[in-house]
């Protein structure tokens, strides 16, 4: 799923029509105002700020975020949800949900939580608190993957392009084998040899074998900067390797990589919930969005609350990190702006 | 040009070659083949064990199970499997099936998913394309397992109730007009009062259409029937000489029309051909009718017009041809639905046992096995073939050339396909090589999901049962796709862009 | 000009003629095309099976194909001198295959008698030859030359004699042998094989092929026995049909890889023609059957029991719905190697007063079989005989330490000075095993012990946590059957415990008394005696608080309404014991 959403969506994209933004200073100079100077970093700031999916996205995963973080707590931490994902209970009506969302002048129930918003289970479980654990493990999972992943791609792509040569080749062919493999596969061996062993070291192994997208986004475009003038004349003042990488060139890739990482963590997202719903990723005691659906497919006739719920937080999560990365991209590099003719 | 190539060829032999070391080292790794066995009671399990570790030689090290390995499929045998079964025939049956769905779904995505992408850049920021654009990052965001789960119900189940008395409701009737107007309206150029008069127009027509069809139990014994098969050809005429050349000119649009109203006499005079062909038949048909619209093109076009007029004939005709292929498809409905108990679109498999029917009833049986799966993995590509090609045109668009094209008072049509769409298509090809890795792995997930065996099953009862012969199958022919697909594309650029083939 | 004049007059013209005749040619839908395909789901000559697991050997009884699978589907192409038949899956004589009957205690000797008229498929004799080939293979005559399961009783029996073309012959067992019913020639990986198949493959005539067996002369046949073990396997299509001739009602007719098997009505049966003239069994994960028997795909299936597919089974219009036990059973093993249960009776006793049977029992099987009961004996389900004797003998252990009380567990605790204990549950990851993990820790842990649940995927794995003992508590299940051999070396001293040594006793439980009962048992001279010291084994390993039995496992069948004569039984898979009485109106 990823290389080519991750092509399509680096391809995929400009900003909405309201996020155009200033296309240039030069229209208001015109117009006799003044002229405010803005470093790229305002640029970019105020570009993605005026992405209004950008924007809608980021607050949807906050709001997500937050809520799986704060309900249940975290690690010692507790949260403010009264039941934990752990305690068992006679499940009360055949475990059906108590949220209401229609106002009771509509003939709904009145809006209210109530006892399990999200049902219960077949031991009586909260499926809110639940789904939230599982929300939780998701997104370490598709954190640490999206980190690791950018990270090593980052290097590996830096090296490659600006050293060239044997290293180029070398590092450039082990990132092709890795290509030559489906992620499902070589995810799926991984996940099988590894995941009953924690969520970390899960997470931290998917992103070693999800870095090469980025590997070769980053070392095209430290092949043209690496020719740029400014890296000529750092070179021809004596300047380290490592310091030109890291003071000139990659502070320039810097657009790439913050794209890259977003785009890493929602396929991450889809990548771990699929690989735990045919049973290669994550393993009890912990649970997960795609271990839940899995565990409940056959509940979709009978208590479509337990497969829905799950499939929600997943599309949200996705969904979010998507139009985040969609207007980092658009503020970074506003090239495809309205066709003017 | 030739020393690109054989160099490009010699570094994915050596890279395939490479990742079969990798993952043979992880498919040996995976689990414990003897897992299963070990669970036997006591009198049967020694030999159970022993015959495995015969079988799979788990008494040899790693490196000697890889050569072993390697040695036989060099020569096309891919050893067995831990019950002692085939790999290549299971890899046999698996591939088709597999292809079937993969193949089927890659081409749906890029028609339709280029169809939209294109007209959505034309459109730019216009409501379609502010939905397109949306639906396209939700189809991003859709967990193919729960999407395909979901389908099943739905789709399958509900839809096949439906079908016992199929009435659409006056809600679902107004649903359906609605979006359908909508989005006529939003591909209409023009003014407000223009796209009001369309969106009226589809309204009521579709109404009308969906309330007759809906109390006529059209559903129950589709077909289209020839009065609809004739407008539709004549459409497709009028359709295609726009596309290729402008209406302006009579001689492309006559040979059109001739070859819509050939096909309308071959759909009465091919009826006994018809009845119940085979493949090559149609085929041979199909080759008839664009060499006929070759001919009518080439003759009605004259020296002037041929250019136009051959291309304008030839697909109009083909374009004829699908309609009544079509027609014939529905027209076996009724009959295909009540050999499987009312019951046409299935959940599970890839087509009904030893279903044995004519050749229009064995294709519903086929699209009826495939439109769900292959619906599950439509929808995730398609977002990223809509939004790729938009983004491409869009690129295009703001190019000089394409400038320069309009400044010379070319018409928008002319500008649209002579110039965008052609070298907007072109990075097209690299993404089918990256999606070809991305299909196969929704596959293997959304095999699951409607119980297919076929590739998806031969890798996920190879990591369960730690057998490593199934999981490099699988491998094979994933990973052989995939650097096959990435050369295509890497020779595809070098022959389209000097550049690449020196560096 | 002129020309697009032509042009148009002619095409119109065309299209005219085209609208005229289509007024005359109208609708003739395709419908008059026969329904002359017999398609899972739609016909009435077929029903349809779905099995989760593929048919991969038309020889169950070697030991690499000795899967559930082979012998549900192969069931109708079987006969075989007795069944577990009827809704108990008692073992039943079938006699359209033949008779037998005990003659003697001492030796045990049981005389066998095929039916006169019994032929295989392609019309050759039921008869001496294939009875050698079967005693040959199973008594492991010649030592691993003919693969088998192993059944127990046939090492200690005489070569039968019988005439060439003889129908009748005598097993003389050299011990008494309890279970010396089930291991005559039956069913499933029991059944006799076409000796004639074997001798023609391995290039012998048939008296070559008896002489050698007789005389066990390994050289001669090597090529035989080569293709006994592996020339069945189906490998992507059916063997040629000479060579899969059948006993039974049904004959293997059709294979799709993946797909489905197809059986055929045998016509050269001499028994009663099959009620339906064709089976077909499709190859449907435990997830889809449900839905595809909604969607009328299948007519028969036996899914995973879950609380979800018995609602949707009993929510579903026109689908019958049978609930009932198999002989499964799920239960909780101490680890008497290592840990804190291995040296204390009392801790183990306050495990069992701490763990919430009844509570797994009322929250996961009740839902699914609303008169499920927690289970107090381990080797015999509840419709076996001596079942009853079982329940008196162990009743005051099971009234002390059989209903869960954590207030007497704490107290044992206390007693102890054990209070926060630690112990490590460990199970293989699935769904019900999860959840009745999370009761246990929630229940006992409340007691005073410090539970951590462990499920994996790779429980059973040489490096999982069963064979490396890394648990103090391992809940999982054992397949129960009615044969007092089959679960004997479950409780019978290790020679060492280690993951090659312990066998099925993965706890490493010892006990020179126990192992004696179980030496008694296996030679019990007739059921009353076999019954008796079951009874008695069951008492000791409650005494001593060996493993738990929880719940006899829930099974699930359903079928359309349309098909008839459907009678699910308890023993593994065989759904098909009476699959030639199916039938479908």
């Amino acid at each position: 799923m990823t290389d080519a959403q991750r092509a399509a969506q680096k391809a995929g994209s400009e900003p909405g029509p309201e996020a155009a933004g200033p296309p240039g200073t030069a229209d208001t100079a015109a117009q006799g105002m003044t002229i405010v100077a803005r470093s790229q970093g305002q640029l970019v700031r105020r570009r993605f700020f005026r992405h209004k999916g950008a924007m809608v996205g980021l607050v949807l995963f906050i709001l997500v975020v937050g809520l799986a973080v704060t309900s249940i707590g975290a690690g010692p931490i507790p949260g403010w949800w009264d039941k934990t994902p752990t305690a068992t209970a006679t499940a009360v009506d055949g475990g059906r949900p108590t949220l209401s969302v229609v106002p009771e002048f509509l003939g709904g129930g009145g809006v209210h939580l109530g006892e399990h918003p999200f049902g219960q289970d077949n031991i009586g479980r909260d499926y809110f608190a639940l789904t939230m654990r599982g929300a939780q493990v998701s997104l370490v999972i598709a954190l640490l993957v999206g980190l690791i992943a950018t990270f090593v791609g980052t290097v590996i792509g830096a090296a490659a392009g600006y050293f060239r040569g044997w290293t180029e080749s070398t590092l450039m062919r082990s990132s092709d084998v890795l290509i030559a493999v489906p992620t499902l596969l070589i995810a799926g061996l991984i996940g099988t040899m590894i995941a009953g062993r924690g969520i970390v070291l899960f997470g931290i192994f998917l992103g070693l074998v999800t870095w090469m997208q980025t590997a070769r986004l980053v070392r095209g475009e430290v092949l043209s900067l690496r020719e740029k003038e400014f890296v000529e004349a750092a070179r021809s003042v004596g300047t380290s390797s490592r310091r030109i990488i890291f003071k000139h060139i990659l502070p320039n890739t810097i657009g790439i990589i913050i794209v890259s990482v977003t785009l890493a963590i929602a396929s991450a997202v889809l990548l771990e919930t699929g690989l735990s719903f045919v049973g290669l990723g994550v393993q009890p005691p912990d649970t997960s969005l795609g271990r839940l659906i899995s565990d409940y497919q056959t509940a979709l006739g009978t208590r479509p609350w337990l497969f829905y719920w799950p499939g929600v937080f997943i599309i949200l999560i996705a969904l979010s990190v998507n139009f985040i990365g969609d207007g980092l991209r658009d503020a970074f590099d506003p090239r495809q702006n309205r066709v003017r003719d | 040009m030739l020393v690109f190539i054989v160099r490009r060829l010699f570094v994915s032999i050596w890279v395939f070659f490479t990742a079969t070391i990798v993952i043979f080292f992880l498919a040996t790794k995976v689990k414990d083949p003897l897992a299963d066995a070990r669970q036997l009671p006591d009198n049967t399990r020694e030999s159970a064990m022993a015959v495995i570790i015969e079988r799979m030689h788990l008494d040899e090290p790693f490196i000697v199970r890889y050569f072993l390995w390697l040695g036989d499929a060099i020569q096309g045998d891919l050893g067995v499997n831990r019950q002692g079964l085939s790999v290549n025939s299971m890899l046999d049956a698996a591939v088709s099936a597999t292809l079937q769905l993969v193949i089927g779904a890659t081409v749906i995505s890029i028609v339709i998913g280029i169809t939209i992408g294109v007209i959505s850049a034309l459109r730019q920021y216009s409501a379609l394309d502010q939905t397109v654009t949306f639906v396209a990052f939700v189809c991003f965001s859709l967990p193919s397992f729960w999407i395909a789960t979901l389908l099943k119900e739905f789709m399958a189940i509900d839809f096949n109730d439906w079908l016992a008395d199929p009435v659409i409701s006056v809600p679902f009737i107004a649903g359906i007009s609605l979006v359908t107007a909508l989005t006529a309206g939003g591909l209409v150029v023009g003014d407000r009062r223009s796209r009001l008069t369309v969106f009226g127009t589809t309204l009521a027509g579709m109404v009308v259409l969906l309330a007759a069809l809906s109390a006529t139990g059209w559903f129950n014994d589709p077909g289209l029937g020839p009065i609809v098969v004739a407008l539709t050809a004549l459409g497709g005429a009028i359709g295609f000489t726009v596309l290729v050349s402008g209406l302006e000119w009579a001689p492309p649009l006559k040979a059109a029309l001739i070859s819509a109203g050939l096909g309308i006499v071959a759909y009465f005079a091919l009826g006994p051909v018809l009845k119940d062909p085979n493949l090559l038949t149609l085929l041979l048909l199909a080759l008839v009718t664009a060499g006929v619209g070759y001919g009518v093109g080439w003759y009605v076009g004259g020296d002037l017009y041929r250019r136009n007029a051959i291309p304008a004939a030839i697909f109009t005709g083909l374009f004829t041809g699908a309609v009544i292929f079509l027609d014939r498809m529905l027209q076996s409905f009724a009959s295909y639905s009540d050999s499987v108990g009312g019951r046409p679109i299935s959940t599970i498999g890839a087509s009904t046992p030893n279903y044995d029917g004519t050749f229009w009833q064995s294709g519903l049986d086929s699209f009826g096995h495939l439109a769900l799966p292959s619906l599950a993995l439509v929808l995730i590509s398609l977002a990223t073939y809509s939004r790729y090609t938009r983004a491409s045109m869009l690129e295009v668009m703001n190019q000089d050339y394409v400038r320069t094209a309009r400044a010379k008072g070319l018409s928008e049509r002319a500008v649209v396909t002579r110039h965008v769409l052609r070298n907007g298509m072109i990075p097209i090809t690299t993404l089918v090589s990256y999606d070809i890795g991305t299909v196969l792995g929704g596959a293997v997930i959304t095999e699951k999901v409607f119980g297919w065996r076929a590739m998806g099953t031969m890798l996920l009862e190879g990591i369960e049962q730690g057998d490593p012969m199934p999981i490099m199958a699988f491998f094979l022919v994933s990973g052989g796709a995939i650097i096959v697909f990435n050369m295509i594309a890497d020779i595809a650029y070098a022959v389209l862009d000097p550049r690449i083939r020196l560096s | 000009m002129t020309r697009f004049g032509r042009a148009s007059k002619l095409g119109a013209a065309l299209l005219g003629g085209a609208l005229v005749l289509s007024a005359c040619g109208s609708d003739s839908d395709g419908g008059d095309d026969t329904d002359n395909n017999n398609a899972g789901g739609g016909s009435a000559d077929t029903v349809t099976l779905a099995w989760a697991q593929p048919l991969d050997s038309y020889n169950p009884t070697t030991a690499g194909a000795n899967s559930n699978a082979n012998g549900t589907i192969l069931n109708g192409t079987v006969g075989g001198f007795w069944g577990y038949d009827g809704e108990r899956g008692l073992v039943t004589p079938h006699e359209e295959f033949g008779t037998y009957e005990k003659v003697s205690d001492d030796p045990l000797t049981v005389e066998y008698t095929i039916n006169e008229a019994a032929v295989w498929s392609d019309g050759v004799p039921i008869d001496c030859d294939d009875v050698q080939l079967w005693w040959t293979q199973n008594s492991g005559a010649i030592d691993g030359l003919f693969s088998a399961v192993g059944i127990q009783g046939i090492e200690d029996t005489t070569r039968p004699e019988c005439e060439p073309g003889g129908k009748s012959f005598t097993l003389v067992y050299d011990t008494p042998y309890a279970d010396w019913e089930t291991a005559g020639p039956g069913v499933g990986n029991n059944k006799i094989m076409p000796a004639h198949v074997v001798a023609r493959e391995g290039g012998l005539s048939d008296e070559e092929f008896l002489a050698a067996l007789l005389a066990e002369d390994a050289d001669a046949l090597a090529d035989a026995a080569k293709f006994f073990n592996e020339g069945w396997l189906i490998n992507g299509s059916l063997p040629d049909e000479s060579i899969i001739p059948s006993s039974g009602p049904y004959k293997l007719t059709g294979f799709e890889e993946g797909q489905s098997v197809t059986l055929t009505a045998n016509e050269a049966y001499w028994g009663e023609q099959p009620a339906t003239k064709t089976i077909v069994v499709r190859q449907v994960a435990e997830e889809q059957q449900v839905q595809a028997l909604q969607n009328g795909e299948v007519d028969v299936i036996q899914p995973q029991p879950t609380v979800d597919v018995a609602n949707q089974l009993e929510q579903a219009s026109g689908i019958q719905t049978h609930l009932g036990d198999q002989y499964t059973y799920e239960h909780w093993d101490f680890n008497f190697d290592r840990g804190p249960f291995s040296e204390s009776l009392a801790l183990r006793q306050a495990f069992a007063l701490c763990a919430p049977r009844q509570q797994i029992v009322e929250n996961l099987i009740q839902p699914i079989v609303p008169d499920a009961e927690v289970k107090n004996i381990r080797s015999l389900a509840p419709w076996d005989p001596g079942y009853e004797l079982g329940v008196d003998a162990v009743a005051p252990v099971i009234a002390e330490f059989g209903t869960t009380d954590i207030e007497r567990a704490r107290q044992i605790l206390e007693e102890e000075d054990a209070v926060g204990t630690k112990i490590r549950v460990e199970t293989l990851d699935n769904q019900r095993r999860n959840d009745s993990g999370a009761l246990v820790k929630a229940s006992c842990d409340e007691a005073g012990f410090d539970v951590e649940f462990v499920s994996s995927a790779d429980f059973f794995d040489t490096t999982g946590g069963l064979s490396q003992g890394t648990f103090d508590v391992a809940q999982y299940a054992w397949i129960g059957s009615n044969q007092m051999s089959g679960w004997n070396s479950t409780f019978r001293s290790p020679a060492e415990c280690s993951v090659e040594g312990k066998g099925n006793n993965n706890g490493c439980y010892s006990n020179a008394e126990l192992d004696q009962l179980l030496n008694d048992i296996l030679v019990a001279p007739n059921p009353e005696d076999a019954q008796a010291i079951a009874a008695e084994i069951e008492l000791k390993l409650w005494e001593d608080m060996v493993t738990i039995p929880i719940f006899q496992h829930p099974g699930i069948t359903a079928w359309g309404d349309s098909v008839q004569n459907i009678v699910p039984n308890p023993s593994q898979g065989s759904i098909t014991w009476n699959v030639h009485e199916w039938s479908k109106g």
